[in-house]
């Protein structure tokens, strides 16, 4: 491993030459900057490992059932599971997906599920992401990189290869494809994560493309390509849903495709993830989703998620308030690590501000405990530091629901930071998940 | 009961020619018990190909299609015949959406106190009643004064609008009291140009209410599509490629037969 570790400069020179970024928008500006990676890898036994397969794709089942119910039956919430408010309020919730089931019933064909290790050793999951999340590219280009730099290194160790990932993703677009090529739909080169998106079309080998490339017609959708133009039968879009289609919902996106949900509701294309999945993944749902799994699955959920409140029920909101300084608070409305305020990094006059807040619009937040988790070394120029770090665990839905054998690693940069999103800065590393 | 024909004709012209038009129209008249549709013809120009039918999330009949080549006007008509008969409905339950805010809709502290303000009658259908007189109140019609992206609390407090700002505040309100509520697109009787009003649900079926004319909206209105606000189920939606001016002149005509 150590051989790794001298490699980290060059990897990090290589992944630069690749064009290997990150996009953020700062004050409202668009800048570029790469994603630093750290050469020392998390490093997950496979014991561990069966336990998160298991767990995550537990989960994932679950969510895609429950996002089938909620757009047609809505049993769950006719059975008192889920309270209809925190369906209908959800931001993510779209009334034009009801009536409408897609291919196959799946809904999150890619989910990223992030969790952090505690102290305890226990897993703990802190936030699905299925609309569309990124990243499994980092760590994916990391391990080719550092397989040609230190080729050593992985035939000392037993680490399963994960660069299966492009397979993995084309089997899951083969499986709800309805007819025609495979197609990556990007916003273009200002999105955050454009080089995800061609490294991706890459590895799966679909097509890689852009609003302009792209027409409904007579309910089916169409690839404008140099050799003429083909049918698409499934759409990864990396683009929110909110600007998919300027005929259905935000009518001012110039990135959209004009009638892509007249195909879609058609039947005669599959979009990857499925339009209106924010409902799922919603801070507030978070709470219920070991209710989800017991309710359609019958089964006691294998990973646990962090101890949450919900102060929209009285005995909940009473905990948060009295015991604020010590819990996270989360605007449910909020992504990409924005809005999350620790309690204990309050004044007594914003925290007197934060319990109004909380008791004015209860269904907003959430409050969770925070959970003490493991720190993973990061190499800091000669020496070596501990920082915070999660795990984004890839969950691919095809014909099976199968975990990626590794996962993007994210730490943070701050000491103190408990916030490892990649928005907020800090780096990566590569996980590595072991035969033993 | 009453047999109404219809008539409803729209044409926009560009100033300079467009290309890769896709458009989304939902000017057929809904199917439903209440309202049965007896015959129609609808055409479109141009055309390239023979577009689609569907119907969308909220049970609206809608037609797509797209016309790549420049053109420089686009025109769409509906004329036909219906009956509509309120005495006949199936009663359910309204789809659960209709209960919460939408985008247009989001309520203002301005417009929850003016909620508070309307007083509770002994049903839904009354207090709806009170919404549409408290809304007509409230307004002066000033056509120009709003555009379609108007939300009901920006309307609301510019106490200025058109029949689309007066059906976002009813819903607003009757969904403050916990009545649900749906915006309407549609043509009443006479002739002009095309209407919104909105409905509320109770007892089994919805209700119309028209807050612009401050009455109840009867067998004389023709619905072509509902959804939680104007954004949902605009008439006529479209996307192309150029830059242009858009004239659009639009007429309607509904008799009674």
């Amino acid at each position: 491993m150590d051989d790794l570790l001298i490699h980290k400069e060059e990897i990090n020179m290589q992944m630069a030459r690749y064009g290997v970024k990150f996009g953020i928008y700062k004050n409202g500006t668009f800048k570029e900057r790469l994603f630093p990676y750290d050469p020392i890898p998390r490093v997950i036994s496979s014991s561990d490992f069966s336990l998160l397969e298991r767990g995550l794709a537990q989960r994932v089942d679950a969510l895609n059932m429950f996002l089938t119910d909620i757009y047609s039956d809505k049993k769950i919430i006719k059975d008192n599971v889920v309270p209809a408010e925190f369906v209908y309020r959800s931001p993510g919730y779209l009334a034009q997906c009801e009536g409408f089931t897609p291919p196959k019933s799946i809904y999150s064909h890619i989910s990223g599920i992030d969790l952090v290790l505690g102290k305890d050793q226990t897993w703990y999951i802190l936030e699905d992401n299925l609309r569309v999340p990124s990243g499994a590219s980092y760590p994916l280009i990391a391990r080719s990189l550092s397989r040609r730099c230190s080729p050593e290194t992985f035939r000392r160790n037993d680490v399963m290869d994960n660069r299966n990932y492009g397979n993995m993703l084309k089997e899951v677009m083969d499986n709800v494809n309805t007819g025609g090529i495979n197609v990556i739909f990007t916003p273009g080169r200002y999105n955050a994560a454009y080089f995800e998106h061609s490294y991706l079309a890459e590895q799966s080998s679909a097509v890689l493309a852009e609003a302009s490339d792209l027409f409904v017609e007579n309910d089916y959708l169409y690839y404008r390509g140099n050799h003429g133009t083909v049918r698409v039968g499934a759409i990864y879009r990396r683009i929110s849903d909110e600007y998919l289609d300027p005929l259905c919902f935000y009518p001012d996106s110039l990135i959209g495709i004009p009638n892509l949900m007249e195909a879609y509701r058609a039947g005669n294309v599959a979009i990857i993830n499925a339009p209106g999945n924010g409902v799922a993944d919603d801070k507030g749902i978070y709470y219920f989703v070991p209710k989800i799994i017991r309710y359609y699955l019958d089964e006691e959920p294998i990973l646990m998620n962090a101890p949450t409140f919900l102060p929209f029920y009285e005995e909940d909101m009473k905990y948060t308030l009295s015991n604020i300084t010590r819990l996270v608070i989360k605007d449910v409305a909020e992504a990409g690590g924005y809005g999350v305020v620790f309690g204990s990094e309050l004044t007594e006059e914003q925290l007197d501000n934060l319990k109004e807040k909380i008791k004015a619009e209860p269904r907003r937040f959430i409050s969770q405990e925070v959970i003490d988790f493991q720190d993973l070394p990061v190499i800091d120029g000669k020496t070596t530091v501990m920082r915070k770090a999660d795990l984004r665990a890839f969950v691919l839905s095809g014909s099976n629901t199968r975990v990626w054998p590794s996962g993007l690693t994210r730490f943070s940069r701050n000491p103190n930071s408990f916030v490892v999103n990649s928005s907020q800065g800090g780096g990566f590393k590569d996980t590595w998940i072991m035969f033993q | 009961m009453r047999k109404l024909s219809f008539e409803f004709n729209t044409r926009i012209d560009f100033s300079n020619p467009v290309k890769e038009h896709s458009f989304l129209l939902r000017c057929i008249p809904m199917s439903l018990p209440q309202q049965r549709l007896l015959r129609f013809r609808l055409n479109a120009e141009p055309l390239e190909t023979m577009g689609s039918f569907s119907t969308d999330s909220f049970g609206n009949s809608t037609y797509s299609g797209r016309i790549g080549a420049e053109h420089t006007s686009f025109s769409y008509g509906i004329t036909g015949i219906l009956e509509r008969d309120d005495s006949c409905f199936i009663p359910k339950q309204p789809a659960p959406f209709y209960r919460y805010p939408s985008f247009l809709t989001h309520p203002s502290a301005e417009l929850i106190t003016f909620a508070n303000e309307i007083s509770h009658m002994s049903t839904d259908l009354e207090t709806a009643g009170a919404i549409a007189d408290a809304v007509f109140g409230h307004f002066e019609y000033v056509p120009g004064s709003t555009s379609t992206a108007t939300t009901a609390a920006q309307a609301f407090s510019l106490k200025k609008g058109v029949c689309q700002d007066y059906a976002h505040v009813f819903i607003t309100v009757a969904r403050l009291l916990n009545i649900p509520a749906r915006y309407v697109c549609g043509l009443p009787l006479g002739d002009g140009s095309s209407h919104a009003w909105a409905e509320i649900w109770h007892d089994g079926r919805w209700y119309g209410f028209d807050p612009t004319r401050d009455r109840t909206a009867d067998e004389g209105y023709i619905k072509l599509s509902v959804g939680r606000d104007f954004n949902d189920c605009s008439i006529e939606r479209g996307h192309f490629l150029g830059a242009c001016q858009q004239h659009q002149t639009s007429f309607m005509k509904v008799m009674e037969q």
